[in-house]
């Protein structure tokens, strides 16, 4: 348990009775960006080592409902689940300390830092966590090379392609050991070809790990790695069924 | 296009409007400069041509001539305020009028400045000085606001003593002829104020292109022409071009005051000399905003191969050479030490400054390599950008590292200034002695005023002197003929004993073999020469020593003007009666006291010019004043310039690194993180820069000065204030992290 769920004893919240034991539920959340409404019941379930892809149409709120199941996002109403705490009472400073050490991030393009080579962007959720530079880069090497992507390990994000630079951003979401992983188009910007590859090393690495993730995607192919599939349709999560 | 360029600007967000904002700001503020700078060269003629009139450098005509104006120039002191005197007498009706007033006064009447009518209001020993006030001299005959002119009606008889007789008044004046230091303070003020600005337009210009990069790109992707490209990057930048030039008149007006508060040859500027015509503003705001748009057009068309050869380091040969060039530069000057030429000073400041630019990239370079390897993720992601792109960091000091060099110079430069008047202790006039110069006033006159001045409180003491030169051998000195006990008492000349009579410097009696072969010259006969009373006699002006006369040699003592020869008028072969005096020598115990005793000797003697200690060192330390008046103006603009284009620099380094930061705040980066890392990176440069440039500017002040000491006192506390400011700046740019990170606004992309 890290310091973030002790942290939360003292904040009032009921100690969590084991670690994910309920996975990360989402109920109910409602979510408006000025008069435009963007979620107006939506509710995910996802348990440890489970897989759920969210599917549906461009601007039903998928995204939305990924960015607040992962606490970027305020909901207006509802309740994000983890372990038993409710993510929309953290602080910011908490959220963010819950998706640093709890979380992990795979963004459609990526998403790594331009300057640093592919060793320091997977390092540096750990940096971030405190841990000592050496030990950190050689966590990242050992990352890296479940992904076969050592190859890459000093080269910056400008000279990788673009399959290269997805499994960087795999390694730095898994490097931390996260309990549950939030995959936002993770394929969208491959080819077919690379997207399955990069999409079999995914899955295989987070199964492995026993996380929970959530995969949004358009692609049918993609979602038939997830173990359910959530459907959202203009704010509302409508089906929930096996992939 | 260009419309779509404007639509593509105002919907560019938060990073746009600031990058529009700055590239408004930095336009408005260099074309504001530009303005006022254009004015300056008119401004300082202008002014000229208004007091040619007092300059005497004028055609003559005979004394009296119909139509004629007599005018002669003397200068009076109020403390250590130099006052111009003109007095002025008109032969008729149509004499000409010097401009500002309505007509030439009448004898005892007078016009004065409004300078010096606050003067003499705070002044009351001194409220009476120049006669009836008769009115204030409008800005017509001023060179400024504080120009300290009066003018004065006098008698004929009186202004031709030593003046000039003309039928009309001069229009053109003449330049002033500018002292060494100024001359500098001017050539570095320039550079000081147009570096900034130069790199607060790049430093906008480039976060400008930093925020529409990505689009420009994408409308490349959908096969825009390189044509509509440019036509699109001039629309987007069209209205913070023309927000910036129309801003650049309000700007020019605000600098305007500014820049006329500097003081030039003593006097400020009057704000409306300072600017230019109307059709001349409307002409360069024009040719401004189509430079501008040409340029961004220019740079749009020439797209990446620009950027390339812009951000290309020079070639490998250039540093050491520019390095040896300006080390030869500054070793040269600190040969010449205090002699240097302000050309090879102002030379020497340029190289340093070229050694520092392209010594600073690789410093900052291996710096970048070291913090990267320091613990944690802040320095790790500081370090890289460092290391990657020290230009960047460069280009954001710079203006700081300008300021601090120009700061530390001229502080270094004062000691030395101090050092100039403390030295002067040993040939300045003693304190509290006064020499008042009555060339024109007969032998009667003289000594009811003298005893008149005596007479007056906290006057101890007073006596007449004639003038007259020795000759000697080895040339000619100056001596006092008068009461021996009192000159020596008067002028604190105590190691000189009175007891023959006849006092000379150890430097003369060296040269002097014997009294009765000394001949004395140039001593002023009785009569006052006036114009329409010169005698036809054989008034004696030379004189010899008495056969029997004795000298005593005086010992060194420090005193300015103090005479090589006192001589008591019992030692010489002359009818005292046939000399007059022109010097009266008293001591005062207060400064209103002066005050009084020159009024007293100026209202009965209006051509009397009374020296002290202070007014010798006058021109020394009015120089000092406003070329610190005039550094401290500056550097109050260039922080203003400086702290902008850091800013700005700060900002860009946000707005470039934007998508890179919000990801690593979704990620659950700390935000505390992320401000450290944004802060490394500005205070590194900054402070590297800072300590570099202060060096260099210390160095130099030492160089220039021809010192030897190292005047930390004088420097560190600007310098701590400067930096200070600076790392402000920074720090409050780490601030914007959060705005402009905002999980909640920019969403996961």
């Amino acid at each position: 348990m890290n310091d973030l769920w002790s942290d939360l004893a003292y904040s009032g919240t009921a100690e969590p009775a084991g670690v994910m034991s309920e996975g990360l539920q989402v109920r109910h959340l409602t979510k408006a960006f000025g008069n435009r409404p963007a979620l107006l019941d939506a509710s995910l379930r996802v348990a440890p080592g489970q897989i759920v892809a969210v599917m549906g149409p461009s601007g039903s709120g998928k995204s939305t409902l990924l960015h607040c199941a992962a606490g970027v996002l305020l909901p207006d109403s509802g309740t994000v689940l983890l372990d038993g705490h409710d993510l929309t009472n953290f602080s910011p400073a908490q959220r963010a300390e819950a998706r640093r050490t709890t979380f992990g991030f795979v963004f459609q393009f990526g998403q790594l830092v331009p300057e640093l080579t592919a060793e320091e962007n997977v390092a540096l959720p750990l940096l971030l966590n405190g841990m000592r530079r050496r030990a950190a880069r050689e966590k990242a090497r050992r990352t890296l090379a479940r992904l076969r992507a050592e190859d890459v390990a000093d080269q910056r994000p400008a000279a990788m392609s673009g399959g290269q630079a997805q499994r960087v951003a795999v390694a730095r979401a898994l490097v931390i050991n996260p309990r549950v992983i939030f995959a936002d188009e993770p394929t969208g910007s491959l080819d077919s070809a690379t997207g399955t590859a990069v999409m079999g090393q995914f899955v295989a690495a987070v199964r492995q790990e026993n996380a929970a993730m959530v995969l949004v995607t358009h692609d049918r192919q993609i979602a038939a790695y997830a173990d359910r599939i959530v459907t959202v349709h203009d704010g509302r999560t409508d089906t929930d069924r096996d992939a | 296009m260009l419309h779509l360029g404007v639509r593509l600007w105002r919907g560019s967000g938060i990073p746009g409007l600031l990058a529009g904002g700055l590239v408004s700001f930095a336009i408005a503020l260099g074309l504001g400069v530009t303005i006022v700078c254009l004015g300056v060269g008119p401004a300082i003629q202008e002014r000229a041509d208004r007091v040619a009139w007092t300059e005497l450098d004028m055609p003559e005509l005979s004394v009296g001539s119909p139509a004629s104006l007599t005018l002669a120039s003397s200068s009076s002191y109020v403390g250590t305020h130099r006052i111009t005197v003109m007095a002025v007498a008109a032969a008729d009706s149509e004499a000409p009028v010097p401009p500002g007033i309505d007509t030439v006064p009448e004898p005892g009447q007078t016009y004065l400045s409004p300078g010096v009518a606050d003067l003499l209001g705070d002044t009351p020993q001194a409220a009476g000085r120049f006669g009836t006030v008769s009115g204030v001299i409008g800005d017509a005959g001023l060179r400024g606001p504080g120009d300290l002119l009066v003018v004065r009606g006098a008698p004929l008889v009186q202004t031709a003593l030593s003046g000039v007789t003309v039928d009309h008044l001069p229009d053109q004046g003449r330049l002033p002829e500018l002292s060494n230091v100024e001359r500098l303070t001017l050539s570095v003020g320039a550079i000081a104020l147009i570096a900034p600005v130069l790199l607060l337009l790049s430093i906008a210009v480039q976060l400008n292109a930093t925020t529409r990069r990505r689009r420009l790109d994408i409308l490349d992707l959908a096969g825009a022409t390189t044509r509509q490209l440019a036509t699109i990057a001039v629309g987007e930048m069209s209205v913070p071009v023309l927000v910036g030039v129309l801003l650049a008149v309000p700007t020019s007006n605000l600098l305007r005051r500014l820049a006329a508060s500097v003081s030039l040859d003593g006097a400020a500027f009057f704000v409306d000399d300072l600017t230019i015509p109307t059709p001349t503003t409307v002409v360069v705001v024009a040719v401004a905003f189509v430079l501008c748009l040409g340029a961004i057009a220019l740079g749009a068309r020439a797209g990446a191969a620009t950027t390339a050869r812009l951000t290309r380091s020079p070639r490998r040969w250039v540093r050491p050479v520019a390095a040896v060039v300006g080390v030869g530069v500054a070793l040269t000057a600190g040969i010449q030490g205090s002699d240097t030429s302000p050309a090879l000073a102002v030379a020497t400041f340029l190289g340093t400054l070229t050694v520092l630019v392209l010594a600073a990239p690789p410093l900052l370079r291996h710096v970048g390599r070291a913090l990267e390897r320091a613990p944690g993720a802040a320095a790790l992601m500081a370090g890289r950008r460092l290391g990657d792109n020290p230009q960047a960091g460069v280009r954001a000091s710079a203006g700081v590292g300008l300021a601090l060099m120009i700061t530390a110079m001229f502080a270094a430069i004062t000691p030395a200034a101090a050092a100039t008047l403390d030295r002067s202790d040993q040939v300045g006039q003693a304190e509290g002695t006064a020499q008042a110069l009555i060339q024109y006033t007969s032998p009667e006159d003289a000594a009811t005023t003298a005893d008149a001045v005596a007479a007056s409180a906290g006057i101890s003491g007073a006596a007449l002197v004639v003038t007259a030169q020795v000759s000697t051998p080895s040339g000619a000195y100056r001596a006092w003929i008068g009461d021996c006990a009192a000159i020596t008492s008067l002028t604190h000349l105590t190691a000189a004993s009175c007891e023959t009579g006849l006092v000379v410097g150890r430097d003369v009696a060296s040269t002097l073999a014997d009294p009765a072969a000394v001949e004395l010259y140039d001593l002023t006969p009785a009569k006052v020469r006036a114009w329409d009373a010169i005698p036809e006699t054989t008034d004696p002006n030379t004189a010899r020593l008495r056969d029997d006369a004795q000298w005593q040699v005086m010992a060194a003592q420090p005193g300015i003007d103090m005479p090589d020869v006192i001589i008591d008028p019992a030692l010489i072969d002359l009818d005292p009666a046939t000399v007059r005096p022109t010097l009266l020598l008293f001591t005062y115990d207060s400064p209103a006291a002066l005050e009084s005793a020159r009024t007293l000797i100026e209202q009965s003697n209006p051509e009397a010019a009374v020296s002290t200690r202070a007014t010798t060192f006058d021109g020394l330390s009015l120089d000092v004043r406003r070329l610190y008046t005039a550094v401290n103006l500056g550097a109050a603009t260039l922080a203003l310039v400086c702290g902008a284009a850091l800013l700005a620099a700060a900002l860009a380094s946000v707005i470039e690194r934007r998508r890179s930061l919000t990801t690593l705040r979704i990620t659950g980066a700390p935000l505390r993180t992320l401000r450290v890392s944004i802060l490394l990176e500005g205070l590194a440069p900054l402070l590297i820069l800072a300590a570099l440039c202060a060096a260099a500017g210390i160095g130099l002040g030492i160089l220039l000065s021809g010192a030897h000491t190292f005047p930390l006192r004088g420097v560190v506390i600007p310098l701590i204030a400067t930096t200070a400011a600076a790392v402000l700046v920074v720090a409050a740019s780490a601030i914007l992290v959060e705005p402009l990170t905002r999980t909640e606004q920019t969403r996961i992309e």
